[in-house]
């Protein structure tokens, strides 16, 4: 193995920020180049997984901003309404990309807290009715490219799916649809404002259910995609091997050991990060890479289940129709077992072994299968299916162990 | 029977390749099709295949076996070698009771063997003996009932059977299964993956009626074939469909007596068809059940609807545990099936003819209830009356019977009016739409309303307009429960426009239901005017209606327009329409009135509060407290819940807090263990109200315990109704010293996605403060609490100020220098003193200000445009 240098660092569970991100993101500099080179052509689609590190690699990004952008980054997941997107958004715009005028402040000040008091009476007055969220959407992001001038502004939304789901499952179609809409708009008409749109719920579970409803429309079919993908062999060993030497985790062999860790994570930052704590945290005797590999099923058997595994199981009850739930579990408890994939008529036929889907048609399993994929959790390789993720495959064979009939 | 039907339906293997082709339907023919190329490929290239065909008795299993066996045979020059194991091969517990069935099938003499055979390697010596036989030959194995096979086996014959197949890649197996084999979900099974499986479904409504056409096509039945495709034909077959479940055998065995001159009786045949064909049938079946499963079956065969788990138990007196493994092993054996609804299965017969054999066995005298469905289900009023007088003895007890089903007697002299077919089949679907409505399957309710109403032909009948309005009404609360209000509103609107001009009582009560829950459709969508304005517009129409189920509505639209006149800030009005509630309703026991009696006290009470009438209030809740205490109905210990929340509160406000520490005790006790979110809503409020009224009693060691509870129980919830009352203990918890850093940050993360939270802790937090003085140096320390304070007294104040254009100007610039002094300032005693004197002027207290530095006086006389600075 080739002299590698590790520089010492602490694992972080949680989250960076651009002020952090130089320090705390390894292996991402060229993508987060790549990202802005990619954003000069238009707007973006960010898509990945939960897990993979895409807003760490956002916010990487902005450390590494060009002159020429100013972006604003908002994570909306916790957004249940467009009233509420617009107010943070012209928060964030009119605190972040602060005005230097007098008059212009307080217009930003006066329109940030319309929604909330328009109507309203106050001592002697009545605070006049402003105009409605589209209205303080167009204002916000107007406001944002004349205060940059010549420069390139940049909207990222983090989680974006997540809110329109949000707003569908309310029964306010039409609300998602606007919003889609708008921001689509806006971006025709203010042709230097970039748009991203990250998330790790896919936007074909949120337009499945907007279609349903009748909506044609195709309000990203003009933003181009940039797919965060799991760390090269060489950083994921970097990023493991400095995060053990920060970490003091006794190795036999740092470098091998790195390599193993990374390898045994599928190279996802964020499972680099969970399996180093654990190591840390079971650090009785010197690590060897033989020894990396069992480091899952401790990691699998903890309770509490610090690197969140469970998600892979819960969000197919919160995001799937109904009807597609049992399948998807099925199908995926199925590609748990072969780690070498499976081709579609022997998947459907061991679907077809559990008597609640002995009867689905293979025009009904790819229908499912689709899905699967667009959410990452499945891809199709070499003309088989199979998990997108050996961790992940690893972690729900374990947990769902056989299939209960 | 005809004995043509007795030998395809019963032994299609006794039949001719003609007979089985002609009767096989368009998906078995390709599914056969398939099967036959895929094991003449078999033969092509040497290879083996193993296919497992699974479906329901009667589906058709060996009628497509028999007819892939019989095509095989007869292609020319195929060097294929078929064997068939007999359906009724018994006794195959082991793998060399397999072989020994293949060399019997060979008709080898097995008795000269039976010393080697014994052995144990007798599968060996079998082996070898096949293999004499068939060499290399490319041999098909067909084996009925697979899954009974394998039941008897254990792993170890299991594997040695897999290992048999695996070794002989020329022997190919085409297997056949109600069932598939227990375990076969498994990866560790012997056999998991190893066979192709195809399954059979049974029959559609719309395919049961082709099939039966083509069986009568086949028999040259013109007569029944033009009957199958007249129109009443459907209804028939869906009457007919209902007891077989949709299966092929079943349909075919019942053909018979479906040919019917107009008045051609129905029952004599059938009676005599379930008597000769059935009972045999099943009886095979279910004397071979242990006496548990028998019982179990007899439990949920008495009852038409489907059953839970623990209903089954209660019936069969048997305990859950042992009943749901008994259920496993009844449903592996085909006998029920069961479906999810919300988190219970429920169960029925896999087969409802089965109850008509059952019914008979209980008790040959009685009238068969499932007979007697059918007969209403077949057969118009009008015919059932000419054949109840027309037939005597055990045929016209059925006839009257069916007849009392549709709600006329045989000696009614009234206009029978006949019931539409329609009618029949819409009562059947809206019995499913109830059923998806209970499981909260909102979608799937509307997708099968929006099914009926397009199938529904244009009528004025006034039978069909009341279940159509009936079915868009469902529509309309479908829609509202799944959140979807401005769909509910325009679904509403339209069945009382559409329906507006008939006078059928049944309809009105739609129209009624309609109108009323437009008006909670338009409370939803935060239209109070338009709710207001719904409300009053419905009383006006049928307030004094006494037509049944009418005063229902009635009760809880009054209800809603005194929630619409309270959120329009019409108190008073609205604390008038909720008596108008109480002496309405209060002695009617309808348990949808009891819960707006529920509802409109506890929203008095809000009501009353909200005038200052706190004394008023606490009445209400009290007699609300008084009626409901008892009452277990979910909507009614919701709003007991609140009601002692909100007395406790109020009480408290009053200064009565010794009262208030009881009943929040009270809460607490009552509904400590309740997991209903919005009950634990109230409960958390208990806990939060407790600490609070302890501390105003002086009793500050049992205020911080009740707080240490309440973040026990609550501190880590992230549900959203929940994060109010945890913002407001941890800034509670903050001020006696209690809080940690945390905390802190727990608090400020929520406060910080809602202002008016954020406005209203920290208005309450300094109320309580000024109340004591000496817990203010413990703020001192918190770095983080201090910036929250900046940013929660520049919201309120700016709240407090009136805002014209300079004003605003100006307070823009103030809020600037406000916040900049107050970094500046030292010490959060100085930031709370400027506080609480901003306060105290805004109420009144014009010296307020003096107690101040001159500095902080000056800004917040300029924040307030008072004093020279201002002008």
């Amino acid at each position: 193995m080739p002299e590698r240098e590790f520089e010492p660092m602490k694992v972080v569970i949680g989250s960076v920020n651009r002020d952090n991100a130089q320090q705390s993101v390894v292996g991402r500099d060229d993508m987060a180049d790549q990202f802005w080179e990619e954003l000069r052509r238009g707007s973006l689609q960010v898509l990945s997984e939960r897990r993979m590190g895409k807003t760490w690699l956002l916010h990487l990004a902005q450390a590494r901003e060009p002159e020429d952008f100013v972006s604003v980054f908002l994570n909306v997941e916790d957004l249940k309404n467009v009233l509420d997107f617009s107010q943070r958004l012209m928060d964030k715009v009119y605190v972040e990309v602060p005005a230097t005028g007098k008059i212009d402040r307080l217009k930003g000040y006066v329109k940030r807290r319309a929604p909330r008091v328009e109507g309203q009476d106050v001592g002697k007055l009545k605070i006049p009715t402003f105009s409605n969220w589209k209205e303080g959407l167009q204002h916000a992001l107007t406001t944002f490219q004349s205060r940059i001038g010549e420069g390139m502004p940049v909207l990222i939304l983090d989680e974006l799916p997540h809110l329109l789901d949000s707003v569908i499952q309310t029964g306010r179609h039409e609300e998602a649809i606007e919003l889609l809409d708008t921001l689509r708009a806006l971006r025709q008409s203010l042709p230097n404002l970039r748009m991203v749109y990250c998330g790790s719920l896919g936007f074909h579970i949120v337009f499945s259910k907007l279609h349903k409803e009748g909506y044609t429309g195709q309000p990203v079919n003009e933003m181009g995609t940039f797919d965060v993908l799991p760390l090269k062999s060489e950083a994921a060993t970097q990023l493991a091997g400095n995060l053990l030497l920060g970490e003091d985790v006794q190795c036999t062999e740092l470098a091998s050991v790195a390599s193993a860790v990374g390898e045994v994570s599928a190279r996802v930052p964020f499972y680099i990060q969970n399996i180093v704590h654990w190591m840390w945290s079971h650090n009785e005797q010197a690590w060897s890479p033989d020894a990396v590999s069992v480091v899952l099923n401790g990691m699998f058997d903890d309770v509490g289940d610090p690197a969140k595994f469970k998600y892979y199981d819960q969000r197919l009850d919160q995001h799937y129709p109904s009807d597609w739930v049992e399948q998807a579990r099925i199908i995926l408890d199925i590609l748990s077992r072969e780690s070498d994939g499976v081709q579609i008529e022997q998947l459907l036929n061991l679907v077809r072994h559990i008597e609640r889907t002995t009867s689905l048609t293979q025009d009904d399993l790819l229908k499912v299968l689709e899905v699967l994929r667009e959410d990452h959790y499945v891809v199709r390789q070499d003309g088989t299916y199979r998990f997108k993720l050996e961790i992940v495959r690893k972690w729900w064979h374990t947990a769902r162990g056989s299939i209960r009939t | 029977m005809s004995s043509f039907d007795v030998v395809l339906l019963f032994s299609p293997q006794n039949c001719s390749l003609e007979v089985l082709e002609r009767n096989l339907t368009d998906d078995r023919r390709a599914l056969a099709e398939k099967l036959i190329a895929g094991i003449r490929e078999t033969v092509s290239r040497a290879a083996s295949r193993y296919d497992l065909v699974i479906g329901s008795r009667g589906t058709g299993k060996t009628h497509l076996l028999s007819y892939v066996e019989g095509t095989l045979r007869e292609t020319k020059n195929s060097s294929l070698h078929i064997v068939r194991l007999s359906e009724e091969e018994l006794g195959i517990t082991s793998h060399v009771d397999f072989l020994v069935a293949c060399l019997r099938a060979e008709n080898v003499a097995i008795e000269e063997m039976y010393e080697e055979l014994r052995s144990d390697t007798g599968y060996e010596f079998a082996e070898d003996r096949l293999s004499d036989i068939w060499g290399d030959a490319s041999t098909l194995l067909i084996v009925e009932n697979l899954a009974s096979m394998l039941r008897e086996m254990d792993e170890i014959e299991q594997r040695r059977l897999r290992g048999f197949l695996q070794r002989n890649a020329h022997i190919s197996v085409l297997a056949a299964s109600p069932t598939l084999f227990e375990g076969s979900a498994k990866a560790d099974h012997p056999l998991y993956g190893f066979f192709l499986i195809h399954p059979l479904d049974q029959l559609t409504r719309l395919k049961a009626r082709d099939f039966l056409i083509q069986l009568a096509e086949s028999k040259g039945d013109t007569d029944f074939v033009e009957s199958l495709r007249s129109e009443k034909a459907q209804a028939r077959v869906n009457a007919v469909y209902d007891l077989t479940g949709g299966n092929h055998r079943l349909l075919g065995m019942l053909s018979e007596c479906l040919t019917a001159d107009e008045l051609k009786t129905l029952v004599e045949p059938f009676v005599r068809m379930v008597d000769r064909e059935l009972t045999p049938y099943y009886q095979q079946r279910l004397f071979a059940l242990p006496a548990q499963q028998a019982k179990i079956l007899r439990a949920i065969a008495r009852n038409e609807s489907p059953l839970t788990v623990k209903e089954i138990a209660r019936l069969s007196l048997a305990s859950e545990q042992t009943t749901s493994s008994q259920l496993r092993a009844l449903k592996e054996a085909g006998l029920v099936r069961s479906e999810q609804h919300g988190r219970e299965s429920h169960y029925e017969l896999q087969e409802p003819l089965m109850r008509v054999v059952l019914e008979i066995k209980e008790g040959r005298e009685k009238v068969l209830p499932s007979i007697v469905a059918l007969l209403r289900d077949w057969y118009e009023a009008e015919e059932l009356k000419d054949l109840a007088q027309k037939n005597d003895g055990f045929s016209r007890d059925y006839y009257q019977a069916a007849l009392s089903q549709k709600g006329i007697t045989a000696a009614a002299t009234r206009e029978v009016h006949g019931s539409d077919p329609a009618i029949e089949g819409l009562n059947y679907f809206l019995a499913e739409v109830n059923q998806l409505m209970d499981s909260e399957s909102y979608e799937a309710a509307i997708a099968v309303i929006d099914d009926i109403v397009s199938h529904l032909p244009e009528t004025d009948e006034p039978e069909t307009g009341a279940k159509l309005a009936e079915a868009l009404l469902h529509k309309g609360i479908a829609f509202g429960k799944s959140g979807r209000h401005e769909e509910a509103l325009v679904n509403f609107g339209e069945v009382a426009a559409r329906f507006a001009e008939y006078e059928m009582p049944e309809i009105q009560t739609q129209v009624a239901r309609a109108l009323g829950n437009k008006g909670v459709a338009l409370g939803w969508l935060g239209r109070n005017e338009d709710a207001l304005e719904a409300s009053e517009d419905f009383l006006t129409r049928f307030k004094e209606n006494d037509a049944l189920g009418i005063q229902d509505v009635v009760a809880w639209t009054l209800y809603n327009k005194g929630c619409a006149l309270g959120d329009l800030g019409r108190h008073d009005d609205a604390v008038e329409v909720y008596e108008e509630v109480l002496v309405r309703f209060s002695e009617d026991e309808a348990p949808i009135v009891q819960e707006s009696v529920a509802w409109a006290l506890g929203n008095k009470g809000f009501s009353l509060e909200r005038l200052g009438r706190h004394d008023d209030a606490v009445e209400a809740y009290d007699d609300l407290l008084a009626r409901f205490s008892e009452d277990e109905a979910p909507n009614i210990l919701e709003s007991v819940a609140r009601a002692l929340s909100n007395k406790g509160f109020v009480l408290r406000d009053l200064g009565r807090n010794d009262e208030a520490f009881e009943t929040f005790e009270d809460l607490a006790a009552r509904f400590g263990e309740n997991e209903v979110p919005v009950i634990q809503e109230q409960v958390a409020w208990a806990l939060f109200g407790k600490g609070t009224a302890l501390a105003r009693l002086g009793r500050f060691e049992e205020e911080k315990s009740s707080y240490d509870e309440f973040m026990k129980r609550f501190g880590k919830s992230e549900h959203e109704k929940l994060l109010g009352p945890v913002a407001r203990t941890i800034a509670r918890r903050l001020v006696i010293g209690a809080g940690s850093e945390p905390e802190l940050n727990k608090m400020a993360a929520i406060l910080e996605n809602d202002d008016g939270l954020a406005v209203d802790i920290f208005k309450r937090l300094f109320e309580d403060l000024l109340d004591r003085p000496d817990d203010l140096r413990q703020l001192a320390g918190l770095k983080k609490l201090q910036e929250e304070l900046v940013i929660g007294m520049t919201q309120w104040a700016q709240s407090q100020l009136p805002l014209s254009k300079e004003e605003a100007e100006e307070l823009a610039e103030a809020e600037r220098n406000l916040y900049e002094a107050f970094l500046a300032i030292e010490g959060a005693q100085k930031v709370l003193d400027l506080f609480s004197a901003a306060r105290a002027y805004s109420l009144g207290d014009k010296k307020a200000l003096l107690r101040l530095p001159l500095e902080s006086r000056r800004l917040v006389e300029r924040a307030y445009g008072i004093g020279e600075d201002s002008r």
